[in-house]
């Protein structure tokens, strides 16, 4: 073979090579963007979405700008984009931090001004007439507020769209320009074939990397990535220095990578949730999303996705009303608990009922339950069994009966929970109940606006059971619903029970008051989902505009 | 070209509106757990794979079956989610429906002759597609899962004659 012939075909390769690993990257870059970026801004269904719009927006400008650079600009690009990737996702991360602690400022700066404008005002109309200067200082105040408000917002909206064309645009680069260099021989359109085969074969195995790479923190992803970045650098360069470099950072980045890691997120959780001294104790991405426990203000509390799912005394809260309180009404032979990751239901409920089972979806959910429960005491319980599975799956194939049904789930901000909270699923639910069986839920929320989200729920349980009631605990701040097709948990024996565990009396609707205040509910239903549209942008509005 | 470009972006969103309304179908209807999610994933990516290399069927059946093959399916996971057969042949019809994806690029390269706006563009209505997925599920519910591949196939279709009117060298052999 002559000399041309085998550089040609070294070259070759390493075109090859290039595109497949940069199919490699590009879908374990999408999965650390979604899924670290949804953490840091609030795990609703609306910012899965935005943040995956934003990504494939920085592969529209790849595309775009992919033959519009020369050869030079385009090597320097790459090279940068590569050192720069090395930052993902904590420069992200740290970026959030800088704009919370912007935010923060400026709640305290209008704060203190609201106080000082209050008493100034009240001292003024004690003693004089209200001053105009001063309430045209007031309304200037308050807009300078508003609009730095709105600038922030627009600026955290921004940000992922930054990141994207930063991140992912320098992966959609490749493959066009690739195939469009006539040197590399053969007609376009085969080497179209080949190479896009080979990017996608590539983005398959990134895939398949990260599924071994689930419920672990997000260096058993981000190791991998960086090496695979460090190869796609020696597929375009030869140069000593930039290799060595790059070589040096990447090693740093992995030796330190774990603790970059607890640091950001502890800083996230300082300035962006306002916990006070937050600790990490424990981080993983599961297949469905990020689970961590913090430690902070003498509580823990499970995060998932960013969103706060519970501290210690929610917990206690949760599982004295949505399973204690109907497992000692009912005194139940077989019990279902659906959710309930924690399994801390589980010790006060197993000598309530003769057979307890539990099924729970997210197995990094349950790698936290020893943080939240003694495990080894659960392990001793023989009449408990856990099940691994889909909870809606479980209750549709099973054949058993229960006596008594808990939905311990999230809110349904995300499709995936939404479904958990509909009339279809309650069906389902029903078929399993025997006739004296209660099917207990937590609303999300205070059952006053039928419109809102414990309202649907509520209606979704009224349209598939004859008996509902809903009550509020001021202790647990969220309503709780008992549904039955022949029970219905007295009012009376409520407060009884609430009477045992906190001072204030419950609110308790019974079904004919429920039905008087949902009567124009839509139930929340497969094909009426909208809650989880409306609520999301409802708290991303809130969240970073109000 | 605009309508080159336009039956690009037209095929992206019915891409991405075709493969969630796949995975949304799935996870409601059978389970939603990561399972579902990379059997549609999987299984769309390997459809492409092979898209990409088939040349001997003809394009218009591969646009054709990766539509019916998407209702097939819809009815036996709707009907017989439980069924044993119900996610293998899901997994196949998913790879079906990817067909198409993988030899979409090369049967409009020949008429587009850049690579780069032909993803530009696919990519774009595959944004599109993202978005209207997600809204158009959230308030429409299952009808929107049996109206938009439908409607964006429509589309696709439309563009794609008003290609092939306008540009002898496309084939659709």
């Amino acid at each position: 073979m002559s000399l041309d012939n085998r550089v040609i075909q070294v070259s070759q390769l390493k075109v090859y090579a290039t595109l497949f690993l940069v199919g490699m990257a590009l879908s374990i870059a999408q999965f650390i963007m979604i899924r670290d970026f949804t953490s840091v801004l609030y795990g609703e269904e609306l910012i899965i979405v935005f943040v995956t719009v934003a990504f494939f927006v920085g592969l529209s400008v790849g595309y775009y700008i992919s033959r519009k650079i020369s050869q030079k600009i385009f090597f320097l690009l790459c090279v940068l984009a590569l050192f720069l990737q090395l930052t993902f996702p904590f420069s992200f991360r740290y970026a959030a931090i800088f704009l919370s602690q912007w935010e923060n400022n400026l709640f305290w700066a209008h704060d203190a001004y609201l106080a000082l404008l209050t008493v100034n005002t009240i001292g003024m109309e004690l003693f004089s007439p209200v001053d105009a200067d001063l309430v045209l200082k007031a309304i200037k105040a308050q807009t300078a507020y508003k609009f730095q408000r709105t600038l922030l917002g627009c600026l955290y909206v921004f940000l992922p769209f930054a990141y994207s064309v930063l991140f992912s645009s320098l992966f959609a680069v490749f493959l066009p320009r690739l195939v469009h260099v006539s040197a590399a021989g053969g007609d376009e359109n085969t080497r179209l074939k080949l190479y896009y085969t080979l990017e996608l074969a590539g983005f398959i195995c990134g895939i398949i990397l990260i599924t071994f790479a689930w419920n672990n923190p997000i260096s058993a992803v981000l190791v991998p990535y960086w090496v695979i970045l460090f190869c796609i650098l020696l597929t375009i360069t030869h140069k000593p220095l930039v290799i060595s470099v790059y070589a040096t950072v990447v090693t740093f980045a992995i030796i330190y990578v774990n603790y970059v890691d607890i640091k950001t997120t502890e800083l996230i959780y300082a300035y962006k949730h306002h916990l006070k001294n937050p600790k990490l104790i424990f981080t993983s991405n599961s297949p469905y999303q990020k689970v961590e426990v913090v430690d902070a203000d003498g509580s823990r509390n499970l995060y998932l996705d960013g969103l706060k799912n519970l501290d210690r005394y929610d917990l206690a809260d949760l599982n004295y009303y949505i399973a204690e309180v109907p497992a000692k009404l009912l005194c139940p032979k077989h019990t279902l608990i659906v959710g309930n990751g924690t399994l801390s239901s589980v010790p006060k409920l197993h000598p309530l009922s003769a057979t307890l089972e539990s099924v729970e979806l997210d197995p990094s959910v349950l790698q936290i339950a020893r943080y939240f429960v003694d495990t080894r005491y659960l392990k001793t319980l023989r009449n408990w069994r856990l099940e691994i599975a889909d909870g809606k799956a479980h209750i549709r194939n099973s054949k058993k009966i229960y006596d008594l049904i808990i939905l311990d789930v999230p809110s349904p901000l995300t499709i995936q929970t939404g479904v958990l909270h509909t009339v279809e699923m309650f069906q389902a639910i029903n078929k399993r109940l025997s006739s004296r069986g209660v099917f207990a839920v937590q609303l999300s929320g205070r059952f006053d606006n039928a419109n809102d989200v414990p309202g649907q729920i509520t209606s979704a349980l009224r349209k598939v059971f004859p008996h509902v009631v809903v009550i509020y605990s001021y202790k647990a701040d969220r309503g709780f619903a008992y549904a039955s097709r022949s029970v219905e948990l007295t009012p009376k024996r409520l407060q009884i029970e609430a009477a045992a565990y906190e001072k204030k009396s419950l609110e308790v609707f019974t079904t004919s008051q429920i039905d008087a205040m949902i009567l124009n509910t839509p139930p929340m239903s497969l094909d009426n989902m909208s809650m989880v549209l409306q609520r999301g942008i409802e708290r991303f509005r809130e969240r970073y505009f109000e | 070209m605009i309508k080159i470009h336009m039956y690009a972006f037209a095929t992206g969103l019915y891409f991405a509106l075709l493969q969630f309304c796949y995975f949304l179908g799935l996870q409601i209807n059978i389970k939603s757990s990561y399972q579902t999610y990379m059997t549609v994933v999987i299984a769309w990516m390997c459809g492409t794979l092979l898209g990409i290399w088939w040349e001997k069927v003809n394009v218009l059946a591969l646009c054709v079956c990766g539509l019916i093959v998407y209702y097939a399916v819809g009815l036996q996971v709707h009907y017989y989610p439980y069924h044993d057969l119900t996610m293998p042949l899901a997994t196949l019809g998913v790879t079906i429906s990817g067909l198409w994806a993988g030899r979409f690029f090369l049967h409009t390269l020949g008429v587009a002759k850049n690579t780069d706006k032909l993803f530009l563009h696919e990519n774009n209505g595959f944004i599109i597609g993202v978005i209207t997925a997600f809204l158009g599920f959230t308030t429409l519910g299952q009808v929107f899962l049996w109206v938009a591949p439908a409607v964006s196939w429509l589309g696709m279709m439309f563009l794609f004659n008003l290609m092939v009117r306008d540009s002898p060298q496309s084939k659709i052999m």
